[in-house]
């Protein structure tokens, strides 16, 4: 039988990509890529242009802070955007396991280094455009304030693409061998839901501490352990570029001072940033049909049979007899099956208890002798880690597996309010006693006064339960599913968090001057760290509610 | 508008008056496609409406608009005297509607699918249990019914839909392509469901199907669909008869312009 020899897969399943990536615009892909491109071309231009306009009078504020941070904050926006690109590609490829599209090509006799290569290259016009609006975009203000020469951005920008281009190829090898690893695997797509949810973890985790603290990231991204990171040795040339380019000229005790940090000079950080790119590459060739091979094994399905119901369900079904203890109930066996969910409770308990270590391992002296200090200082941790809980754990994780079950959810009568307020009970009972148990803790080691203690464990329910609505909310104005891409998720997850901040902070700033002389500093920062947050919620999932049931246009 | 209470594919049916739906000018507009072009159709009580038509035509997004899921760009429809705008609310509390694409919670069985349902529709919860296991038990499912549905084969998955459709005993049954997955002997049992349904207890069905041999056997009244226009509605004899043709597959083919599709089958090849 004569075999048919196809020629240059890897093109065709670049072409794919390129398509799928190009979907939002596919009725003119040629000329919506050409514009695009000629914008963010001319982008790169003009941004720096713009950048004195837009900080303007500050223009001088942050020369002083450039000036005296730059390696540090260099480093630490660069190992942001690198975390982002390596994890971002593998999270979203986990959360969907293409063996319906390996079935194709494996019956094409593809190999796994054209579909490794093909992948690549097809999304290489779309990272490019990203690239080149997005780099300009964390450059320009260097270039700006430090009046860098064309020759010096040339470099910033190659420093850049030289960190991105391997980045995105070794994080495409690691997604493929995962993909294969777990498309074999009777529990592969339970196994990858949690690989993903973990590496969505891993990515906030670095956006938070950037947010929270950014002066001890910078701190610690100064030290030699940094100089493991690719990331460092990029942050680490720009900062070279910088120093040697500038046209406002830097002193000599501020030149001898970076020298202590950046230890590498430019040429071997742009000798290590080579080599690791020559390694990424010939490590994902290499592997490709050596260590991991697309194949399609025997793929057994596991039959999973319920069991009774357990003491807790019961007893909600006592609590709620009715129709909307059986939809809680249902949200509570949905949430509780999905080993991804397991994983992001687990993340919870352990934040929760954050408090209450905390407060146990302060040295804090005399002033445990000073009870209302004491019972202040409590409320002012738990007002910023509980909303945590509630508003980005409970709050985000998505109920729904995808938009057809929305389409169940909403030919219902009332349909949509039902089911968010059944999603918004069942997560209260299981973050209550989160929080509640390590209050009280914290209530019995710091033996606070009768009031406090009955107070106390009603704001951390308070917390937890309006920053659940915040979170409710904004993940139902903008709908997340199990299958949305990491990085919808990822903008979720910083506004969500950035309000949560926010309302952990603003209203006691601006308020408990006017109130601690009329309820005392304790009611007034219980007052003003439930009640804004319990309006902001109730608008906001009232909102979201709405936009869940509304017929669509 | 076209009304026609003339009995065909099942015994003992009398014309009826009462209209359960009515479309007037439906129309539905995605940016510059017309996904629906002025429908105007009337379906009586108890009748099975097969509504035919090609991928793409408009069948799914006449079905979303009438169950109070889209909201139409112009024209008005009413359920049961319901309008599917202001009354959205009611519209819904008579309608049944099986999705094209499933909305399965995969991690429940399908007693607890089934149970969420009937609890999104406040269905008592005596009767939802003891409607459960009978239903499950005609379509074959007591066996695997507390297993988890993401371990269920398509068909089973399927007939899951079906049973949370009717779970509520809804006025209206939209059915998406019903047949979609099943086996030769569930189709059948589906068939019998529908057709016993609508005789003894009065539900309307509207139908989505590619399956014209299924229509013929089931539907008292078809609307033949094409790029979001009505093309005719009638008992499957009217449009035999007024196409000039032999059956309802040729008359499907005459209507739908594709009964030269033969020609050129293998031009593909190059």
């Amino acid at each position: 039988m004569e075999r048919m020899i196809l020629t240059n897969h890897w093109l065709v399943i670049a072409k794919a990509e390129y398509y799928l990536m190009s979907l939002n615009y596919r009725k003119k892909r040629k000329r919506t890529f050409a514009i695009l491109l000629s914008v963010s071309l001319i982008w790169v231009f003009i941004a720096p242009i713009l950048v004195p306009f837009l900080l303007d009078t500050y223009f001088s504020d942050y020369i002083g802070i450039f000036s005296t941070e730059l390696p540090g904050l260099l480093r630490q926006y660069t190992l942001l955007i690198w975390i982002i690109i390596f994890f971002m590609p593998i999270s979203n490829a986990l959360q969907e396991l293409k063996i319906s599209q390996w079935e194709i090509l494996l019956n094409a006799d593809v190999s796994t280094r054209d579909i490794l290569v093909g992948r690549f290259i097809g999304r290489i016009p779309h990272n490019l455009i990203l690239f080149l609006f997005a780099a300009p975009l964390a450059l320009s203000p260097l270039i700006a304030i430090f009046e860098i020469p064309f020759s010096g951005q040339i470099i910033m920008y190659a420093t850049i693409f030289c960190l991105i281009v391997p980045t995105l190829w070794v994080s495409n090898v690691i997604a493929s061998a995962l993909q294969t690893v777990l498309g074999n695997n009777a529990r592969g797509e339970d196994i990858a839901k949690i690989v993903g949810t973990m590496l969505t973890i891993i990515l906030m985790f670095p956006i938070m501490f950037s947010m929270m603290l950014p002066e001890s990231l910078a701190q610690l991204l100064s030290s030699t352990f940094s100089l493991l990171f690719p990331s460092t040795w990029a942050a680490d040339i720009i900062s070279w570029t910088v120093l040697f380019q500038s046209g406002t000229g830097f002193s000599q005790d501020l030149i001898r001072y970076y020298s202590g940090i950046l230890i590498f000079d430019a040429s071997l950080c742009a000798v290590l940033l080579i080599l690791i790119t020559i390694v990424f590459i010939v490590v994902g060739f290499g592997t490709g049909d050596r260590i991991f091979t697309f194949s399609l094994g025997a793929r057994t399905e596991r039959i999973t049979t319920v069991g009774k119901e357990n003491i807790i369900i019961r007893g909600v079904r006592r609590v709620f007899p009715n129709s909307n203890g059986t939809l809680i109930v249902t949200a509570l066996k949905e949430f509780y099956r999905k080993p991804q969910n397991v994983i992001t409770v687990s993340l919870a308990s352990i934040v929760s208890i954050i408090p209450l270590l905390t407060i146990s391992s302060l040295n804090l002296g005399d002033l445990l002798d000073i009870p209302i200090l004491m019972v202040y200082l409590t409320m002012v941790i738990i007002s910023i880690m509980y909303p945590f809980i509630g508003g980005v754990i409970f709050g985000l994780t998505p109920h729904l597996e995808n938009k057809n079950q929305l389409w169940v959810i909403r030919s219902a009568p009332n349909g949509a309010g039902k089911y968010i307020k059944a999603r918004i009970i069942s997560m209260l009972i299981s973050s209550a006693p989160m929080v509640l148990l390590p209050t009280i803790l914290i209530i019995f080691i710091m033996q606070f006064f009768i009031l406090e203690s009955i107070i106390l464990p009603f704001v951390a329910l308070a917390l937890i339960f309006s920053s659940m609505m915040i979170g409710i909310g904004i993940g139902t104005l903008n709908p997340i599913y199990e299958v949305t891409k990491a990085g919808k998720k990822l903008a979720s997850f910083i506004s969500s968090f950035g309000l949560l901040f926010i309302l952990s902070i603003v209203p006691q700033t601006l308020g408990l001057e006017y109130l601690t002389p009329i309820i005392g500093a304790f009611g007034a920062y219980a007052l003003l760290s439930t009640i804004p947050m319990f309006f902001v919620g109730i608008v906001l999932c009232w909102a979201g509610t709405m936009k869940f049931g509304i017929p669509e246009k | 508008m076209d009304s026609i209470g003339v009995v065909q594919g099942r015994e003992n049916r009398m014309p009826v008056n009462n209209i359960e739906i009515r479309t007037e000018n439906l129309t539905k507009i995605y940016g510059t496609l017309t996904a629906l072009d002025n429908l105007n159709v009337e379906v009586e009580r108890g009748y099975i409406f097969g509504y035919l038509g090609p991928n793409g035509s408009g069948k799914t997004t006449t079905v979303r608009l009438l169950s109070g899921l889209l909201r139409p760009t112009s024209g008005t429809a009413t359920l049961c005297g319901y309008d599917i705008v202001s009354d959205l609310k009611k519209v819904k509390a008579v309608t049944g509607i099986l999705p094209e694409t499933p909305g399965l919670y995969t991690k429940l069985s399908a007693v607890e699918f089934l149970e969420f349902i009937g609890a999104l529709y406040d269905v008592e919860k005596e009767k939802l249990h003891e409607r459960i296991m009978k239903i499950l038990s005609i379509l074959g499912l007591e066996d695997r019914q507390d297993d988890l549905l993401d371990s269920y084969s398509s068909g089973m998955k399927q007939k899951v839909l079906v049973a949370s459709t009717l779970i509520h005993e809804p006025k209206i049954v939209f059915l998406d392509e019903p047949t979609a997955y099943l086996d030769p002997s569930t189709s059948v049992l589906v068939k019998d469901i529908i057709l016993t349904l609508a005789k003894e207890t009065g539900t309307t069905f509207f139908i989505c199907t590619h399956m014209i041999d299924f229509a013929e056997k089931v539907c008292d009244k078809i609307g033949l669909l094409k790029a979001g226009k009505l093309m005719t509605v009638g008992t499957v004899q009217e449009i035999v008869e007024k196409s000039k043709t032999q059956n309802l597959e040729e008359a499907y083919l005459k209507i739908m312009g594709e009964e030269n599709a033969i020609e050129g089958i293998l031009d593909w090849r190059g």
